[in-house]
């Protein structure tokens, strides 16, 4: 994430590490309950029979509160690195990264209401319960959880991609990495929607599913009125947690639009030298690499901007006297590739008003890289800057 | 599930056929028998019997049986029992019935929405509707998630295609097409992980029916998408095929997106339409509905096409800035308009026929027209880029050579110490000439016209096939139709296709022989002619017989197709054949060895040849003769038949041994130094220098005489060059010769006379001269040498 923080701020990689440890924790749940979905595909039952692992464990004691905590934390940092985004023209990647995040809540409250309401009713959330609940009671409801389901994955396996991808030694980890990152969401799918096909008959009168020693047999432990209450009393929070969601969201934007609109802007004028030169003028305050992107030069950023991977270095030919220096992260990335002492990370790079020449150090699309000798940007995902 | 789909088909079937007119098809059958037995007034059938002849007409079995009879039966009915009065009656009818159900679709406008949401209610309950939602969702997802996996392991390629630079347009074209490729895998990815995945489950009817007709709908679109960025690449400029820059292109990329879109959800909708009507009985206002909402749907697809013409047409001529003449769009936007509105209307009026003829028609004249301009576009930028290249490669041999001489200019300098007479020198004994740009020769101009014809051929052959396919014609079939308009429909197709064939091969065979006949240039005076002269000869009677050829058999089978028996006449022109063969054999033999001499190459104009006793210069070659002058003038006319094996003097290179006789004291190795000081000189005459493939050498002694030895030379020129240089190397051997001291052996008898010491000088040489006759004979005037220009 193009980073706007003062050079050198140790509150960015603080940010970082919250992000990705507590990103990594959720995603963790995220998967055990995908793959107790994925078990649908053999029967209801089957789901039903691993739910105490791969579902109940997360929501025991202590790792309910973990789950909570990480969320909240997750979410947070995230409003403030909303609130430094220097620009809103993201690559797809990033994008879809951040619409998917933004839904995330409003479409996983219901949800998370709706299964602590259960227990209040004095129910077991068994899956033969709740797939008869969004199969067949409420299938718009059905509809919203394979769209969070979509939404929640697409948000967490971009998150851990752009992360595995800036590391050493990423080329193996991403060929079992792709794999699992389709195939996952995608047999979760098919399992909800074959367990889905086992229970749907019955609520049409035909034969189906019936679960053997079920749990709710007997029925609610309250009466009517009482249980009708605790329905719309979970419905009105998830409602209302969604809600606080996205207004925390839109405060966030809102703040990031003053502190945007209160930047003095001058012009730079930037020519990329070497294959493929292209120049163009543009307003200051965003990022070399953001500029490059807004204005269509084709650029390599395999961490699409963080400041971790070092492929979109530049050589910088004229300007180079009004330029900021590197802060900490920036050099270390440099020094880590033997860089010359003229170039610097378009990524991290702020251009002052004036002129500036530069020559990108690796091609757009790593043509002059050898990538199995490196083992550094094996894969080719992001290099379409443009 | 297949039963459905043929449900659904009939029922088109028996829609278009109610309402469409013209062709022989299975549907006409039914309503012009029917109206031939009950007039005016038919009964409406109860909702049972429709449903029972649907029923029936989806049955796979009594479809084949309809077809089969139709296609037997068709041509008989047609033509025996309706006249074409009461064909123009049953169009006139059929057009009053449109109309008429047209009426009745307008006047129930209003009620539409709640028919729908009626029929809607009471086939899918919301539930399954909401689960029609998920499923489609859910299988779009999967789809994309294997497609999104593919893309992984492709995509370095692909950045790499897209990125890398392309200067040739064939590289353009195999990148664009490698690209498509890829990108038509991952389309096949999606299609298995979206409608794959979900046809291996079981599902309700009309569930499967629904989600499956939007996830083809979106594999439809995004297939469409695919080939105009094929053509378009409008974020890879690299690759991009068509002659227009990045904005034009993004633009019309965009505006193919929403005509696809558009056309696209409309006929899926109204496939959805159709699907819940289908289960309805026929009674109500079902079909009233039904072609209320296929003619809104219609209406919206020809506003965003007459939107997207509009649109398009005028951005492209802002962003394009130059290039386009303003009347020409114009004409082109309004063609296309009234294209759309023409076909709309013949749709609206229900002649289908007229419609498809309307379409294909309007569609393949400007798509001719563009595709020719496209390959004429492909090939000038392959040609400039070539042509780029040979001028880089020129220059770069310029400057190669500028340096050097800079180079050699700066040496001697250093070395004379700026001595400006041994500078000039220098440079006027090197006399630098800087090589010469070769002239450019387009390789695609013969290519060039061919492609466009076959281009041409290969789009009107598709066109011919998709309106046969849209008449419900089989052109396969078209010999058993025994109709009128079958008849004269096959003689057309046939014509056409006789004809387009012979134009490719006509325009091949053109192109080619007059780019030889144009690239021919005749001789210069005193040159041997090239291995083209030959050519030229031949290339204009091939290019006649060709012609005649081609148009024989075009008409032969144009008046086959005609129904002409042309048998006797091809039995005539093979007796005229014989008897003029047999008249002309002697001429028809020279004319045919003459071809395989010209083919062998066995001679050129102006070489220098012998045929058995006669030996000259080829002056003419005709297609019956050849002339060929004797160096003293005569002139021999020689018919090719006559010819059995040919001699040339004038090919590549001849070699001349000479003879020097020298006396046995002589230096060998002096003779040697000289003779290849002779050879030094000839080589470097400025008139027969260049002619010299190797020079005058001495073979050293050849063979040893009584009184001398026989030192051989011998030097290789060009043809005809010999002999001049044959004078100058005797010439200028013997004053060498002379001047080193080396004598010429001349015969000298000694005549020793015993005790003849007295004798007078003047006796003694007489002696001496009776002695030589004696020995060797009466010297009389030397044998004359062999004949030589």
């Amino acid at each position: 994430m193009p980073d706007a923080t003062a050079p050198g701020h140790p509150a960015v990689a603080y940010r970082r590490a919250i992000m990705i440890s507590t990103g990594l924790i959720l995603f963790a749940f995220i998967t055990c309950h995908l793959t107790n979905l994925i078990l649908g595909l053999h029967s209801v039952a089957l789901m039903d029979k691993w739910r105490w692992v791969l579902s109940g464990l997360w929501t025991g004691p202590g790792f309910r509160q973990l789950l909570v905590f990480a969320m909240t934390l997750h979410f947070l940092t995230a409003l403030v690195s909303l609130y430094y985004r220097n620009t809103l023209r993201l690559p797809a990647y990033d994008l879809a990264q951040m619409v998917a995040g933004i839904l995330i809540i409003p479409l996983l409250a219901p949800h998370v209401f709706g299964i602590m309401a259960y227990a209040d009713l004095g129910l077991v959330a068994t899956y033969d319960l709740v797939l008869r609940f969004f199969w067949n009671l409420s299938p718009l409801d059905g509809l919203r959880q394979v769209v969070l389901l979509v939404v929640a994955w697409l948000h967490g396996a971009i998150g851990i991609y752009t992360w595995l991808r800036s590391r050493d030694g990423s080329e193996r980890t991403m060929r079992f990495f792709y794999p699992f990152v389709v195939l996952v969401p995608i047999l979760a799918m098919l399992g909800y929607v074959e367990a889905g096909r086992q229970v749907i008959p019955i609520a049409e009168g035909g034969t189906g599913y019936v679960m053997q020693n079920d749990p709710n047999a007997d029925g609610m432990s309250v009466d009517g009125d009482e249980a009708a209450d605790i329905i719309a009393k979970a419905k009105k929070d998830g409602r209302l947690v969604g809600q606080m969601s996205l207004a925390l969201v839109a405060l966030a934007f809102l703040a990031r639009w003053i502190r945007v609109s209160r930047w003095k802007r001058g012009q730079v004028h930037v020519a990329y030298l070497g294959r493929r030169p292209a120049q163009f003028s543009t307003e200051t305050g965003l990022t070399l690499l953001e500029m490059a992107r807004i204005n269509d030069v084709p650029h390599a950023n395999v961490c699409r901007g963080r400041g971790r991977c070092g492929t979109c270095r530049v050589r910088v030919m004229q300007g180079a006297d009004h330029l900021p220096p590197p802060d900490a992260m920036e050099r270390k990335v440099l020094e880590h590739w033997n860089a010359g002492p003229t170039e610097r990370l378009a990524c991290q790079l702020h251009p002052s008003a004036g002129k500036l020449q530069v020559e990108r150090v690796i091609q757009a699309d790593y043509s002059d890289l050898d990538y199995q000798q490196t083992g550094k940007p094996s894969d080719s995902a992001q290099k379409r800057a443009v | 599930m297949g039963g459905l789909r043929a449900y659904f088909l009939a029922l088109v079937a028996v829609f278009l056929v109610a309402l469409s007119g013209g062709t022989p098809s299975v549907a006409q059958m039914i309503p012009s028998t029917s109206s031939a037995q009950e007039p005016a007034t038919v009964p409406a059938p109860s909702p049972n019997d429709v449903k029972e002849f649907l029923r029936l007409l989806g049955d796979p079995g009594i479809q084949d049986w309809l077809r089969e009879s139709a296609t037997s039966q068709t041509a008989a009915a047609v033509s025996a029992d309706v006249s074409l009065r009461d064909q123009i009656e049953g169009q006139l009818a059929q057009f009053g019935k449109r109309a008429r159900s047209l009426a009745l679709a307008w006047s129930i406008v209003p009620d539409i929405p709640q028919v729908l949401a009626d029929q809607w209610e009471s086939e899918l309950s919301t539930s399954q509707k909401v689960r029609s939602l998920t499923y489609i969702l859910t299988f779009l997802l999967i789809g994309f998630g294997l497609e999104w996996l593919y893309r992984r392991f492709m995509d370095l390629p692909l950045l790499r295609l897209e990125q890398a630079p392309k200067d040739a347009p064939l590289e353009k074209l195999t990148g664009a097409a490698t690209r498509a490729v890829i990108i038509f895998g991952g389309l096949l990815v999606f299609a298995i992980g979206s409608i794959g995945a979900f046809q291996s489950f079981e599902w309700h009817p009309l569930v499967e029916g629904l989600v499956l007709d939007f996830l083809t709908m979106v594999l439809m679109l995004r297939i469409i998408l695919a080939v105009s960025l094929f053509f378009q690449a409008p974020y890879a400029p690299e690759l991009r095929l068509v002659p227009y820059s990045t904005p034009v292109a993004k633009h019309l990329h965009w505006l193919a997106r929403v005509l696809a879109l558009t056309v696209v959800l409309a006929i899926a909708l109204s496939f959805v339409l159709a699907r819940l009507t289908a289960f309805q009985d026929m009674a109500g206002d079902l079909p009233a509905v039904f072609l209320a909402q296929t003619v809104a749907l219609a209406i919206v697809v020809v506003l965003v096409s007459w939107g997207c013409i509009w649109v398009g047409f005028r951005r492209t001529q802002i962003l394009a800035q130059s290039g386009c003449e303003p009347r020409l769009m114009r004409f082109w936007r309004n063609y296309l308009t009234l294209l759309v509105a023409a076909v709309f209307g013949t749709w609206l009026i229900g002649a289908f026929g007229l419609m498809w003829a309307i379409l294909v028609i309007g569609m393949t004249v400007p798509g001719v027209k563009l595709l020719v301009l496209w390959i004429d576009h492909f090939f000038d930028q392959s040609t400039t880029a070539l042509y780029e290249a040979h001028k880089a490669k020129a220059q770069a041999e310029l400057d190669a050579f500028m340096a050097a001489e800079a180079e050699k200019a700066a040496e001697a300098d250093t070395v004379s110490g700026g001595d400006i007479a041994g500078d000039a020198q220098a440079m006027t004994e090197i006399a630098p000439i800087p090589p010469i740009e070769p002239e450019f020769h387009d390789p695609y101009a013969t290519t060039r016209p061919i492609v466009q014809r076959a281009a041409r051929f290969v789009v009107l052959l598709g066109a011919v096939f998709a309106l046969a396919a849209a008449w419900g014609v089989n052109i396969f079939a078209l010999s058993e139709d025994r109709s009128l308009g079958g008849r004269a429909l096959e003689v057309l197709v046939d014509s056409f296709v006789a004809l387009l064939f012979a134009d490719l091969v006509w325009t091949w065979a053109k192109t080619v022989i007059d780019k030889r006949l144009a690239d021919y240039e005749p001789p210069v005076d005193g040159q041997a002619p090239g291995p083209e002269a030959r050519m030229i000869t031949l290339l204009p009677l091939l290019r006649t017989i060709l012609l005649v050829t081609l148009l024989t058999m075009v008409s032969l089978s144009v008046l086959t197709s005609l129904g002409v028996n042309i048998a006797p006449i091809l039995a005539g022109a093979g007796i005229l054949g014989i008897a003029i063969g047999f008249g002309t054999q002697s001429l028809v033999r020279d004319i045919v060895a003459g071809i395989f001499f010209l083919i062998d190459d066995a001679f050129r104009l102006g070489e220098y040849i012998e045929i058995g006793e006669l030996v000259g210069t080829v002056e003419g070659i005709s297609i019956r003769s050849m002339r060929i002058r004797h160096h003293r003038g005569k002139v021999h006319t020689v018919p090719y038949g006559e010819l059995k094996s040919l001699t040339n003097h004038s090919r590549d290179w001849v070699i001349m041994k000479l003879e020097f006789r020298v006396p046995f004291d002589t230096d060998l190795m002096l003779v040697k130094k000289l003779v290849k000081k002779v050879g030094a000189e000839l080589a470097a005459n400025e008139h027969y220098g260049p002619s010299i493939l190797s020079t005058l050498k001495s073979q050293g002694v050849r063979r040893m005489e009584e009184f001398n030895m026989v030192v051989g030379v011998k030097f290789m020129t060009k043809p005809g060059e010999q002999w001049l240089v044959r004078r100058d190397a005797y010439q200028k051997v013997r004053d060498i010769f002379e001047a080193n001291g080396i004598r010429m052996a001349e015969r000298n008898v000694k005549v020793e006379i015993a005790g003849g010491e007295h004798l007078s000088e003047e006796t003694r040489q007489a002696v001496a001269g009776a002695a030589q006759d004696a020995v060797q004979g009466p010297s009389g005037p030397p044998k004359p040498i062999p004949d030589e220009p």
